[in-house]
């Protein structure tokens, strides 16, 4: 893990353009708020001391470290035999400035709850990152068409709970 | 709230990616300082470091005894009694285990230069 000079440069372009992600990434999927700064550190300090460190600009550079955070979240999971994670870590309550409407998103962060943690996961790296499936396929160890299916199947999922908690759905049944 | 029965599907995916960078928004001051990472980084690297020195030392430790030990041996025997005079051994036998005999004294040695290295990093 040696960092010189542009390479430093590099790594910060990357640090700056990935670290809020990767946060708000780990504390969806893991615990607590502890356990998300932990991982987050055990996030960068692998990706630091990977050959993938040296050239952080490499279009993979990101699909890499997502791979390396999942993974990291899976270990927390298995170590806490933990299958849902806390029932409303505080940081995701406080959204500034959400370009939908407020009640649809605290919807729908509701119903992500209803999600495994696997298809919050493939979620968040479809919808926040804009990861193609076959990137996706590559973080999360599955085949393409395997992504393709789960993605649509935890939409539906999704989409069936938000109909079902829409209270105009009710008056108009 | 607005209509959700029969959003479609593009829709979903808008209010998925909205409350998604809201998330993320949220830690955008949140995160720590890059050198604060880049430090445990280094510390991460210097203990993995310091944990394969660690483990060639305990093996250094083993082989250095071992040497000694068949060093000492040799010397003993070798001092008491002669292995010429005791066993019908050609001189090219002989030769030869006292060229064992300094290639033992020469790895104790540089076992010992290793440990005395690694103990002073």
């Amino acid at each position: 893990m040696e960092q010189s000079g542009s390479n430093d440069d590099a790594f910060a372009r990357f640090y700056d353009a990935t670290a809020a992600a990767i946060r708000a990434y780990v504390l969806r999927h893991c615990s607590d708020r502890d356990s998300a700064d932990d991982l987050f550190q055990v996030t960068y300090v692998k990706f630091l001391s990977s050959p993938m460190a040296k050239t952080p600009d490499a279009p993979g550079a990101r699909a890499y470290l997502y791979r390396i955070a999942s993974n990291a979240i899976a270990d927390h999971g298995r170590r806490l035999q933990k299958v849902n994670r806390l029932e409303k870590p505080e940081d995701q309550v406080v959204a500034p400035e959400p370009k939908a409407n407020v009640a649809d998103i605290l919807a729908l962060r509701e119903g992500l709850r209803t999600l495994s943690k696997r298809q919050q996961q493939m979620l968040w790296l479809l919808y926040a990152e804009g990861f193609s499936h076959q990137e996706v396929a590559g973080i999360m160890n599955l085949r393409r068409r395997s992504v393709r299916v789960l993605a649509f199947r935890a939409r539906k999922k999704l989409s069936a709970y938000l109909t079902r908690t829409d209270p105009t759905a009710d008056g108009a049944g | 709230m607005t209509e959700l029965r029969n959003r479609r599907a593009d829709e979903l995916e808008g209010l998925l990616r909205a409350t998604f960078e809201s998330e993320i928004a949220a830690q955008c001051d949140r995160v720590p300082r890059r050198e604060f990472v880049l430090l445990m980084a280094r510390i991460a690297e210097y203990n993995r470091r310091q944990s394969k020195l660690a483990t060639i030392q305990a093996w250094s430790e083993i082989l250095l005894v071992g040497t000694t030990a068949g060093l000492m041996a040799f010397w003993w025997n070798d001092a008491t009694s002669g292995l010429e005079s005791v066993l019908p051994l050609s001189p090219t036998f002989v030769s030869w285990s006292a060229l064992l005999g300094l290639a033992a004294g020469f790895l104790t040695l540089m076992l010992f230069w290793a440990q005395t290295s690694i103990r002073d990093r």
